[in-house]
């Protein structure tokens, strides 16, 4: 309560126009706003710009927030500028979200240190495998997936974010996550060997 | 057999939402009873739950850099929105335009209408004053740059300007002085026009500066003209305002309210289009 307190303040001071009180929220959402963008867009380049764009597009429109979760607020904001670069990318198919992407390599292994070299080598495949199949998904039901399964959101949250129902919420998480079941399945990633592995693997991950 | 696989496939979809504990105790009692009978359900329950787990160990990635705003990125917008078809001047033009049609259509029609009797020299004097002060607002209006808002006022004037002068010069030939300098300072709105556009769209600077001479100069022609026919009253060099006051020492009220009509009828075209040059210099500097 206290942390929300804090930030109406800054959104507060921040629609005067104090950008330092602003850059203190970019600073507390620059990384769960990025990794939104880079699992909603797929590679690390656009995910930055759209992240970019997305705190931009906040500031100017402070005025619209209406109180509530910053974080969904934020979330919404950068949830459209994905959606506009999806819509950019339709228009030009040359740029395709299956492309392996070198990058994911690196921005995988950085913050997972502890896992030996044969789980670290499955984890970069899986999440290959995840990235291509979140990059199947409708952009809706990839964005509830990945607010309710990756960032953790609650369901609540998640609706102000989407800015739906939270029955819609439900039916697109359901929805989602069954696509990525049987894509995974198809994959073999899903096979009772693999199905323990990801279990052991998340452990330490989920709560 | 089909109610069998209906009942199944509902079971199927509360899978999810079962995972997260969203289900109502009832409804979860039920398809845990579902799960503990068919083999199918139970194994899509484990997939998605792993689907999720999966999910779950994807690593948060670093942020590859600082996303702070700087006020340099803040103040200058990143693309300019493309300016949309009727920016905030040409509507300004538009109202004054529209505004300076009615005012001539309301006056026309008061004075074929409503007028009584001659009202002698002062009258004459006051209404062609006011006509001519009328006429200089309508002389940018006319020229403003969104002509077809201009053409609509003007057409439906012209209809009605057809009417007044036949119906007044019969009965009042002293008021012919007046109304016929209206109609002719109207006709004479499509030549200054494209000059006052003209110099507007090359130099944003000229209109921009003197927004009085823009009141004046066109004034100053248009007087002479005018005043020629007239010259005696001519030289009787009375503010409006006072002659106002004498139309009203006349005791005439309809003429009086005819006299006040015309000096607010051009007061208000004035500001209107004072109004109207100020937003267009305003989105001149804007824009550039």
């Amino acid at each position: 309560l206290r942390e929300y307190n804090d930030e109406a303040e800054l959104v507060a001071r921040g629609r005067k126009g104090d950008l330092d009180a602003f850059n203190r929220l970019v600073e507390r959402y620059e990384r769960p706003l990025f990794n939104l963008c880079l699992r909603m867009l797929g590679s690390s380049q656009p995910a930055e710009d759209a992240t970019q764009e997305a705190f931009i597009n906040a500031y100017r429109s402070l005025g619209s927030f209406r109180g509530g979760s910053f974080r969904a607020w934020l979330f919404r904001i950068g949830a459209n500028a994905c959606y506009d670069e999806i819509r950019r990318r339709r228009s030009r198919p040359a740029v395709s979200l299956d492309e392996p992407h070198g990058e994911e390599e690196r921005l995988i292994d950085a913050p997972n240190p502890g896992p030996t070299l044969d789980e670290h080598v499955e984890n970069v495949e899986l999440a290959e495998v995840l990235r291509q199949a979140l990059a199947q998904l409708p952009a809706e039901q990839r964005l509830a997936v990945i607010l309710s399964d990756v960032q953790g959101l609650e369901h609540a949250e998640i609706a102000e974010a989407m800015g739906v129902a939270l029955g819609t919420v439900k039916s697109r998480v359901s929805r989602g996550r069954a696509r990525l079941r049987v894509i995974l399945l198809s994959r073999g990633e899903l096979l009772p060997s693999r199905l323990r592995q990801i279990s052991e693997g998340s452990n330490d991950v989920a709560v | 057999m089909m109610l069998l696989f209906d009942r199944h496939g509902r079971y199927r979809r509360r899978l999810s939402p079962y995972l997260d504990g969203g289900l109502a105790s009832r409804e979860g009692e039920a398809l845990e009873a579902h799960l503990a009978a068919c083999q199918s359900c139970g194994r899509e329950l484990e997939e998605l739950r792993a689907v999720r787990a999966a999910l779950r160990s994807l690593p948060e990635a670093p942020a590859p850099r600082s996303f702070r705003l700087t006020p340099a990125g803040v103040a200058v917008p990143a693309s300019r929105p493309a300016p949309r078809p009727l920016s905030p001047a040409n509507r300004g033009l538009r109202l004054a335009g529209a505004a300076l049609a009615t005012a001539f259509i309301v006056v026309l029609f008061v004075q074929s209408a409503g007028f009584v009797g001659p009202g002698g020299g002062d009258e004459a004097t006051v209404t062609r004053r006011a006509g001519i002060s009328e006429q200089q607002p309508d002389l940018p209006a006319g020229a403003a740059p969104a002509t077809d808002a201009a053409e609509p006022g003007e057409t439906e004037f012209e209809g009605q300007a057809d009417e007044p002068p036949a119906a007044t010069a019969p009965s009042v030939p002293e008021d012919a002085g007046g109304v016929p300098s209206e109609v002719s300072g109207l006709e004479q709105t499509p030549s200054p026009a494209p000059l006052f556009g003209g110099v507007a769209g090359e130099a944003p600077a000229s209109p921009a500066a003197p927004p009085d001479e823009i009141m004046q100069d066109p004034a100053a022609e248009d007087r002479e003209p005018a005043e020629d026919q007239p010259p005696a009253e001519a030289a009787d060099e009375t503010p409006t305002e006072d002659a106002a006051l004498t139309a009203l020492e006349d005791g005439d009220g309809g003429l009086s309210a005819l006299t006040l009509t015309w000096i607010l009828l051009a007061v208000l075209a004035g500001v209107a289009l004072a109004g109207a040059a100020v937003l267009t210099i305003a989105e001149r500097r804007r824009g550039t």
